[in-house]
């Protein structure tokens, strides 16, 4: 049974581009100092850029370091398209896509 | 993608280009084709590389690839792959002109002429295929220090490296029997991608269109989340793509990010085993990842290959704002001197003595900001190589062309408006002064001609000097041709020096030939004439048979000049020192009257016409009687006349302050100055007085 995040309030992802991303990645460091499965809601993403899947790789692989596990709750086609072409599907632990 | 607007780099881009490609020149011209030096050779690549970098980057696709195909060559000389030949040289002195041309046109939003480059860029392939014949497997070094990316090839197969972009292979040889089947691309950013706009998501997806696209990630050169620089892209991938796609259509896929990644494009036939065809040139960035400090981008360079130093490039117009300001902080010093002088009173000394110092401040000061203005005459200079070894080869003579005093600085304007003349002289000493191979030996000279370009700082002017070892000026002949255009009187005695003045004269010219090289002669009294616009003066001195010197003397700055204060009546004028020969007083029986030529005084065995400075300028004088006041013997456009003053004055540094300006261009001044007592004085242009002079005696 995986333990939610104190945090209880999925991380929620628009469309993020170059600009947002610094801001992004406070967001993400917080949640690194807290404990437990991290759950990502993306439903709301458009549109992505590199930076922004370089962050969330950089989060999962460092979650996984501490044994805590991402869940995503929701995910847009656009963030998973996004996600296989660079080749970022396992190391962002997106299931592969149904159908 | 790019949410930055480029256009306002293009400039920049352009400016930088223009340089680089001149550095490139410099370089070629210095290349020993026998043994040539590899720093030159690495200058040279290095140029190419970035100029397509940056043309890539703004999307100047036609630049980036012919530019690719001369990079290809040069890297092929500069890994000594091949040898450089004077072929090879004038090739890549061709692709100079055709690169200049090409970015001019783009610059101007104009069309490009395209045949130009397409011959060019034929030839140039050709030349790289061609090494392929019968040379030693030579392989690129390549350390395998990009993880993810495809292991080097062990064998490399010279005819198909460097397939640039947009252009037919020329020789494929043993690449032939491969079948193609697929690449293998390994792809690494650059710190600055995606801050440039671009993103691997969109040049992927484009490869993706091409066929079936198989992507690995590496991650290992992530950081931990907090330590990462977002705008950083620190991963790298490598690439699978299955299609029968060419080169051409995966580079196209790198163009926007070209200079900002590191790509390495394999080919493999359909077989499993990859056959690697070749380490190809990379499309964007340096082969050798061993080598990252060359791993340049757009910005950087454009430095590497010109300057050493740092510096900063600033709007000419902020330097002459700033010039303007300080002109007028002398004023208002002179100004404040004048009262010091006056004063009287406890504190009057220590006001003096402060004001002394302030003089010597504003004295560096000034100094410093004209300073800021002035540029080594190597700008100029440096066309000269290229265009003596140009005509000289035309016109089949063998030319040495010596340059002495590059580091000589001067004004930045007059160094533009010298060019032009400077390039007139050099032509007439290639053309005209130098004698063919044959006729140097028949007169006992070495076959090989030499053109002497000298500059030096003489007092408070600069001296250029164009100096040869032909056939000099034939007096005769020039005198002969003077005669029959009615010129010269059948029986006038001319010195030596007044001969060659004859030169100067519109129209002339003594050539038995013109040629298409220094044209009809036209040239020099507008040589003259540019030469005195910069308040300066140009001389002769030839020897039949053993050569001639050209030397132009001109002021180091446009903005202040040395000038003799005279005085007429009320009003004081001011003579540049440059245009002045001597002063002296007039007896009654030195001056005649000629017919049509009004007042004239006897001068070292010329008559002179005398100019009244107070009738030309509506002033009532003190001394109306010549005897009475000065005549200030003085000179301009080669003509001598006498300006009749009432006194001299002094002799002083002023600023310029423009007539055009400030009012609007009056004859016979070149300017006004404001004196330390607040009164304006206006600086006299000889040139122009004498016009004015002339019509008025002719009136």
């Amino acid at each position: 049974m995986t333990e939610v995040s104190s945090n209880s309030a999925p991380l929620r992802l628009g469309s993020t581009s170059l600009r947002d991303v610094t801001a992004f990645q406070a967001e993400l460091a917080e949640r690194l100092d807290d404990s437990g499965t991290v759950q990502i809601d993306a439903s709301g993403v458009e549109r992505i850029d590199t930076a922004t899947l370089q962050l969330l790789a950089a989060f999962v692989r460092d979650l996984r370091g501490d044994a805590r596990l991402v869940e995503w709750v929701e995910c847009s086609a656009a963030l998973r398209r996004a996600a296989r072409a660079l080749g970022l599907t396992s190391a962002l632990d997106l299931t592969a896509e149904p159908g | 993608m790019a949410e930055l607007d480029l256009a306002q780099f293009h400039d920049t881009f352009f400016e930088e280009s223009f340089e680089a490609l001149d550095s490139m020149e410099a370089a070629l011209l210095k290349l020993d084709v026998g043994a040539p030096n590899p720093e030159g050779v690495n200058t040279i690549f290095r140029v190419a590389h970035s100029i397509k970098g940056g043309a890539g980057m703004f999307g100047f696709t036609d630049v980036a690839s012919f530019t690719h195909t001369l990079e290809t060559l040069l890297d092929e000389l500069r890994s000594a792959r091949m040898q450089v030949t004077t072929y090879i040289a004038d090739q890549l002195l061709l692709s100079v002109d055709v690169l200049r041309a090409m970015m001019r046109s783009v610059q101007r939003k104009e069309p490009v002429d395209m045949q130009r480059v397409a011959d060019l860029q034929f030839d140039l392939e050709a030349i790289v295929a061609k090494k392929g014949d019968g040379s030693a497997p030579a392989v690129a070094p390549q350390g395998a220090a990009i993880p993810g990316v495809v292991p080097e090839a062990s064998s490399a197969n010279p005819g198909v490296v460097g397939v640039s972009v947009g252009a037919e292979p020329v020789a494929v040889a043993a690449a032939a029997t491969v079948r193609r089947g697929g690449w293998e691309i390994g792809f690494r950013a650059l710190p600055e991608l995606l801050l440039r706009g671009n993103d691997p998501l969109a040049i992927f997806s484009s490869l993706a269109e091409l066929g079936s696209l198989q992507v690995t990630v590496n991650m290992d050169a992530l950081p931990r989340l907090r330590e990462i620089d977002a705008e950083r892209c620190y991963l790298t991938w490598r690439l699978q793509l299955t299609s029968n796609c060419s080169r051409e259509q995966i580079d196209a896929a790198f163009d926007w990010a070209a200079g900002d990644c590191e790509v390495t494009v394999v080919q493999r036939s359909a077989d499993v085993v990859p056959k690697a065809v070749a380490p190809a040139v990379v499309v964007v960035a340096e082969p050798a990842p061993v080598r990252p400090s060359t791993a340049t981008q757009v910005q950087e360079a454009p430095k590497a290959a010109g300057a050493e130093h740092s510096s900063i490039r600033v709007s000419i117009e902020k330097i002459d704002e700033l010039i303007n300001t300080v002109g007028e902080l002398v004023i208002t010093q002179a100004m404040l001197s004048e009262v010091g002088r006056k004063l009287e009173g406890p504190f009057a000394e220590q006001f003096r003595s402060g004001l002394s110092q302030l003089e010597r401040n504003m004295r560096e000061l000034q100094e410093s900001v004209m300073r800021v203005r002035m540029l080594p005459i190597s700008f100029t200079f440096s066309r000269f190589p290229r265009m003596v070894r140009d005509l000289a080869q035309r016109l089949g003579k063998q030319i040495e062309l010596k340059m002495t005093g590059e580091q000589t600085e001067l004004d930045k304007t007059v160094l533009e408006k010298i060019g032009d003349p400077l390039v007139h002289l050099v032509r007439n000493s290639v053309d005209h002064g130098i004698e063919s191979p044959q006729a140097r030996i028949a007169a006992g000279k070495s076959p090989v001609g030499t053109v002497h370009l000298d500059a030096c700082h003489r007092g408070g002017s600069i001296a250029v000097e164009i100096r040869d070892d032909g056939g000099g000026l034939d007096k005769s002949r020039i005198l002969a041709k003077a005669r029959s255009r009615g010129l010269v009187g059948a029986n006038d005695v001319l010195t030596d020096d007044q001969i060659h003045e004859l030169i100067f004269l519109p129209g002339f010219s003594t050539a038995e030939k013109t040629t298409d090289v220094s044209g009809r002669g036209v040239g020099m009294d507008v040589v003259r004439r540019n030469v005195k616009e910069l308040g300066g003066k140009i001389e002769i001195a030839s020897e039949l048979g053993k050569g001639s010197r050209f030397i132009i003397t001109l002021p180091l700055t446009l903005a202040i000049v040395d000038g003799q204060s005279v005085s007429v009546g009320t009003e004081t004028y001011i003579v540049p020192l440059t245009s002045i020969i001597e002063s002296l007083q007039l007896q009654p029986h030195n001056v005649s009257r000629l017919s049509g030529r009004g007042e004239v005084f006897s001068f070292r065995g010329d008559y002179l016409p005398i100019v009244r400075l107070h009738e030309v300028f509506g002033v009532k004088p003190r001394a109306h009687a010549l005897h009475d006041g000065l005549i200030v013997v003085a000179e301009g456009d080669g003509r001598r006349i006498g300006l009749f003053v009432d006194e001299l004055l002094g002799q002083q540094q002023v600023v310029i302050k423009s007539m055009e300006t400030n009012y609007g261009p009056i004859d016979g001044v070149a300017g006004a100055t404001i004196l330390g007592d607040g009164s304006v004085a206006l600086i006299l242009d000889l040139t122009g007085l004498i016009r004015v002079a002339a019509t008025r005696a002719a009136a």
